[in-house]
């Protein structure tokens, strides 16, 4: 399958990532918000990476103004009527994507399938009675989606195999990597990773290490690309405190559960990059360097 | 603190890696065998600011080569032992000035010999403790600061990790291509867990792993039950030619 017009639901942190991935492979994308005011930031997310792109000699402006031209923006779910792939990159929340497949399954054509990118719930839970079970598949994007090669597929309970295959040859579409998972919460990678980083935060609460010396462990002893506490300011440890407690919320494995200093940090304001200051400090001018 | 002379104390390679990075960095090292510790044979540490001891893992072995070394240097002079999963509170209780005993795990892989986690025990005290963080620095090592617990650091993190990676394959999540490619592309690791167990040794890996559980009994130390079936079986990865993957002989020779 070549899809040739695809959506987007959510332009966020990854809904826009995701879309710019379906730019630059040029396909038609319909990129769909809340409020005209959510559309704007969101499109906004999408002009500045190619501006980037540009600016960084990588593609040129006309070929910028080209990939934008494919956005056709809304608030209305109706527009995504004959989407072949739809991605929702909404609220983490299982109710909320249960009840936008229910509502796109009235709307969409019957050869739509529909792809959640949640990061710890169930495809299963979030396709439940939408009404096309069987064309609800997981892929799970890695932030920043633009740059990051992987993708996670994981099949419902119900997910038909011609969906699995259609939802691989989009992801090779979109010149990712597959790698291909049950449905199980965290998938992967944050099943693997989340506990990781809880374990880290745990030692630096037993005064076991600092926070520079456990990233300098993890660097120079496994040579991992950056620090656990690097990591988390990065990531914002709110979001990290969600991940863990959905993944806890699903698994009741107490490794995945929030340390009590990272509640501590949240309610200090200490939320990482974004607000200047998380387990490390960061200067004005160096706080909204990373994508 | 400009450093006159440094004590190595023991044998094998260790002790020959670290005679080389003292000498690399300029800081004369002498190099006393620790098989037949005889006091004359000692009797040059005298005159050392530091010793360091490389005795192999073996909480008798060390205990008696610390006595004998107790009996030639001066009461304040640091001793750092070379450590890898003993308790560094028993070592030390060995001698009269504990205090100044400083445990030092360095890692022998290629990639990764620039780590070294400086332990602190109980009665360790500050200045001694220092003297040997910085001492470390000075011959071009990354040194991590620690305390005396099962495991110390880097195990303490490294083996939950890479038990429940190997649960996740034993469960079948997924392949063990997919589980390694997802590691190494999405979270940019060097290597996926099931290679890399291949490449430790599925047998050292395991006594590593129960080592940590016998001290802490939290079942996240807990080898997985495949480990111990694949160890029985002799699949320990890589030097067998068979762990999670199967390697020609080949493969071995080019690496
Ligand atoms: N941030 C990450 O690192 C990351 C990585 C992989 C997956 N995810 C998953 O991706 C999803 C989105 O995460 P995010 O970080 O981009 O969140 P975000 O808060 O940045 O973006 C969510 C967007 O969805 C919009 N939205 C909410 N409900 C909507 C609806 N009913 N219709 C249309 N738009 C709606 C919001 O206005 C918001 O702009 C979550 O499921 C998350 O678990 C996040």
């Amino acid at each position: 399958m070549e899809p040739k017009k695809v959506g987007v639901v959510g332009c966020g942190t990854m809904g826009a990532g995701i879309a710019i991935c379906m730019l630059q492979s040029g396909m038609d994308t319909v990129v769909c918000e809340t409020s005209a005011e959510n559309l704007e930031n969101g499109l906004n997310r999408i002009s500045a990476f190619f501006e980037g792109s540009v600016k960084r000699g990588k593609m040129t402006p006309q070929q910028k103004q080209e990939r934008l031209n494919l956005i056709q923006e809304t608030t209305d779910l109706q527009d995504l009527v004959d989407c072949d792939v739809i991605v929702e990159a909404i609220f983490e929340d299982v109710r909320i994507k249960n009840n936008l497949f229910r509502e796109l399954n009235t709307i969409c054509n019957h050869n739509t399938i529909f792809v959640s990118n949640t990061s710890t719930l169930s495809i299963t839970s979030i396709a439940s009675g939408c009404g096309r079970q069987d064309r609800v598949i997981g892929i799970h994007f890695c932030n920043p989606a633009p740059l990051m090669k992987l993708v996670e597929i994981s099949h419902g309970l119900e997910t038909s195999d011609d969906t699995y295959n259609k939802a691989v040859e989009f992801s090779e579409y979109l010149k990712k990597k597959v790698v291909t998972t049950k449905d199980t919460p965290g998938f992967i990678l944050n099943l693997l990773l989340v506990p990781f980083e809880n374990d880290c935060i745990r030692a630096l609460e037993q005064g076991i290490a600092t926070v520079e010396d456990i990233d300098l462990v993890l660097k120079h002893g496994l040579g991992y690309p950056m620090g656990t506490f690097e990591l988390l300011d990065n990531v914002g440890l709110d979001i990290h405190y969600a991940v863990s407690m959905s993944l806890y919320n699903e698994l009741k494995d107490k490794r995945f559960a929030p340390p009590p200093l990272v509640k501590k940090m949240i309610d200090a304001g200490h939320l990482g990059k974004k607000t200047g200051k998380g387990f490390y400090e960061y200067n004005k001018t160096g706080m909204f360097g990373a994508v | 603190m400009q450093i006159q002379q440094i004590g190595i104390v023991g044998s094998g390679h260790l002790g020959t890696i670290l005679s080389q990075k003292f000498q690399g960095s300029g800081i004369p090292a002498i190099y006393v065998e620790a098989n037949e510790p005889s006091p004359a044979k000692m009797s040059v540490l005298q005159d050392c600011q530091f010793i360091i001891e490389v005795v192999p893992e073996q909480l008798s072995e060390k205990i008696k080569v610390l006595k004998h070394i107790e009996e030639i240097v001066p009461s304040e002079m640091p001793i750092a032992i070379t450590i890898s999963s003993l308790s560094l509170a028993e070592i030390a209780s060995s001698i009269r000035n504990p205090e100044r005993v400083v445990g030092l795990h360095f890692f022998t892989q290629a990639n990764r010999d620039k780590l070294v986690e400086v332990i602190r025990s109980l009665q360790c005290s500050d200045t001694p403790y220092l003297q040997v963080y910085e001492l470390m620095k000075k011959i071009g090592q990354v040194p991590v600061r620690t305390k005396d617990v099962p495991g110390f650091l880097i195990n303490r993190l490294f083996v939950p990790y890479m038990n429940h990676a190997i649960q996740s394959y034993e469960d079948e999540l997924t392949t063990k291509e997919d589980l390694d490619t997802a590691i190494e592309l999405g979270l940019g690791y060097p290597m996926g867990p099931l290679k890399l167990a291949d490449v430790i040794g599925l047998d050292d890996y395991l006594f590593t792993a129960n080592t940590l559980f016998q001290e802490l009994y939290d079942t996240k130390y807990a080898p997985p039950s495949l480990v111990n079936r694949m160890v029985d079986a002799g699949y320990q990865g890589k030097k067998t030619q068979k762990g999670f993957y199967e390697y020609s002989s080949l493969e071995e020779v080019k690496e």
